[in-house]
């Protein structure tokens, strides 16, 4: 993962974990502040109710008043319903401060007045009633009881407008939390977005000039290509001509005027002769590698391996009896590729494997086939993830090779033994990596010297629309 | 002299007409050889014109070794311009080159080339090669009438 990719993923979890933070006190917020509404609405209706209450009582005194007056039963009808209301409405009193103590403490010594007003207005309308006088002693003491109920009931008043203002205020408190918190969210989220737009931006304008680079270097590589493999062909094209007349004419030489030399002249001019012909086979050979450079993958058609082993294993028949070699090869599969290609791969690689021999050891070859679906991420090959690759290996019981020139072998020109040794010109198993190169495969060598060697080929399994 | 045939060969080296010339000189000399360095003048010389104009010392071949890469107008022009002459298309035409590639071996033969040879390195191996062009070209085959 690259620096910068990482610092926005970091950046963007800070900033989510801040968002949601911020977002969830703010969501704690409104329901305090909707509590601490309800609780202002609450107190309210506590005061309201404590107002009726007061009313009632006060119609209940005028209706004595009324009766005591006038003896007119009339009166008597709204005392009792004041005197119903005024009980029913301590009681919802009551039930509205079941969560203060303090309240109901109050509320309980106002009930007690209350019910003693009652009562004694009551005994005041009895007595007026049987006796038809009205009892002035009893009638002040109910006097003394409602001005002590009215105290209480300011008292209780009281309390509840203080508890109104500590709830107001709290109330207020929590609303400008809110609107402080919400113009923190809008800043941060603000921040954020600046922040973000910056990092995609900048991020963008990068990958953009990268992008600008990386065509220009790829133009520039293709042309260097193109030039290289020009070059190549070319030279070796052109360095043939004058290499060609040197050998025609020491050949002329040879047979025209062998009488004119001795045998030591005749020697020389052998020697030159043969590092003429290795030169022209050296050329040959960067000829078809910049020709196979050049040709890259076309002309992919579907290619059974088993026809195309078949012919190689003609082709190097001669070799085969030789050597008493023994091959042996599993089914193949049909792949696509370049057949002429894929038949020089193993062309190569077989004949590599009948070349490279112990001294009278017959040479075993095993040629293995496998489909491999890559989804392990072994990065020790190069294999890409999530592509199916087609496996096949070269065993042999060769000579083998050090494991330290596994890379340097497939190098054009390497070899590893001197040319009286085994010939070759070390073509071969660059032409091979080409090969694989062309149609998007690795190929890869391992081996233990004198124990015999192996080649893996990777090729990408590829579909016929593609 | 009138009775030998004639080979025209087109090569712009002197050192490889020197050798095609003594490569030829090995064999008895049933045929006139007549040497010319590009395509202008091997079409100069099918059509008799400016230092050919000679009919009787520059008689009409009875094949042709043609080179591909020559100066001003190259083998392959020659060969299609030949091949594309109804007068001259009869005479056979084997392209004798250093070019292994297989795009000229489809080329030549695509314009009608009668014949396609990579030239030996050696100098035997010349010898040889002409050897069997000249005898087949000149001993079997039966060829159109001059």
């Amino acid at each position: 993962m690259s620096k910068s990719l990482r610092y926005i993923i970091a950046s963007f979890i800070v900033f989510a974990i801040i968002l949601i933070r911020l977002s969830w006190i703010s969501y704690k917020q409104i329901l305090i502040n909707e509590k601490s509404t309800l609780m202002v609405e609450h107190t309210q209706k506590v005061l309201l109710v404590s107002e009726q209450f007061i009313s009632q009582m006060k119609d209940i005194e005028t209706a004595q008043r009324g009766f005591l007056l006038t003896k007119n039963h009339s009166f008597l009808e709204p005392f009792n319903r004041g005197k119903k209301g005024a009980i029913t409405t301590i009681d919802s009193l009551k039930e509205l401060v079941s969560d203060n103590p303090t309240q109901l403490k109050h509320l309980s010594m106002i009930e007690e007045l209350c019910l003693q007003k009652i009562y004694f207005i009551s005994k005041n309308i009895d007595e007026a009633n049987s006796t038809g006088k009205v009892n002035l002693t009893a009638l002040e003491n109910g006097k003394k009881i409602m001005d002590t109920l009215r105290k209480q009931v300011n008292i209780f008043q009281a309390h509840e407008k203080d508890l109104l203002a500590i709830r107001m205020q709290s109330k207020i408190y929590g609303q400008s939390l809110m609107a402080i918190y919400q113009i923190i969210l809008l800043l941060v989220s603000l921040i954020f977005l600046g922040l973000s737009f910056y990092l995609v931006y900048s991020e963008l304008k990068r990958r953009n000039s990268l992008e600008k680079t990386l065509e220009s270097k790829i133009d520039e590589l293709n042309r260097s290509n193109t030039e290289l493999d020009q070059f190549a062909y070319v030279a070796s094209h052109d360095l043939q001509e004058p290499l060609r007349k040197i050998r025609a004419f020491s050949d002329k030489l040879q047979i025209k005027h062998k009488s004119n030399l001795n045998e030591n002249g005749k020697d020389i001019l052998n020697k030159m002769a043969n590092s003429a012909a290795r030169m022209q086979a050296l050329l040959d050979d960067v000829l078809s590698f910049s020709r196979m450079v050049n040709e890259q993958s076309s002309n992919l058609t579907i290619v059974d391996l088993n026809d195309v082993l078949q012919h190689v294993l003609k082709d190097l028949s001669v070799q085969i009896q030789n050597k008493n070699a023994q091959i042996y090869i599993l089914s193949l599969p049909q792949i696509f590729a370049n057949e002429i290609q894929i038949k020089q791969l193993f062309s190569h690689l077989i004949s590599n494997a009948l070349k490279y021999t112990h001294e009278g050891v017959a040479p075993h070859i095993k040629i293995e086939y496998q489909q491999i679906n890559n989804n392990t991420s072994d990065t020790s090959m190069k294999l890409k993830n999530h592509t199916a690759y087609h496996h096949f290996s070269i065993t042999d019981n060769g000579i083998g090779f050090e494991n330290q020139y596994a890379e340097k072998i497939f190098v054009i020109f390497q070899r590893l033994h001197k040319q009286s040794e085994y010939e070759g010109n070390g073509i071969g198993l660059a032409l091979c990596k080409r090969i694989v190169v062309n149609h998007q495969g690795f190929i890869f060598a391992k081996s233990k010297l004198h124990e015999g060697s192996t080649f893996d080929i990777y090729l990408p399994i590829k579909k016929l629309l593609e | 002299m009138t009775d030998l045939r004639t080979i025209l060969i087109a090569d712009d080296d002197e050192d490889d007409r020197f050798l095609v010339k003594s490569a030829l000189e090995e064999s008895v000399l049933r045929f006139v050889v007549q040497f010319v360095e590009n395509g202008t003048e091997v079409l100069d010389y099918l059509e008799n014109k400016n230092k050919f104009s000679d009919t009787k010392q520059f008689q009409k071949p009875s094949l042709i070794l043609l080179d591909l890469n020559m100066p001003r107008k190259d083998g392959r022009e020659t060969l299609k311009e030949i091949k594309s002459n109804p007068r001259l298309k009869t005479v056979p035409i084997i392209v004798l080159t250093t070019s292994k590639a297989i795009e000229d071996v489809n080329l030549c033969y695509g314009l009608g080339a009668n014949g396609y040879v990579v030239k030996p390195s050696t100098f035997t191996g010349l010898s040889e090669t002409l050897q069997v062009l000249t005898s087949f070209w000149l001993d079997i085959v039966t060829l159109p009438p001059i």
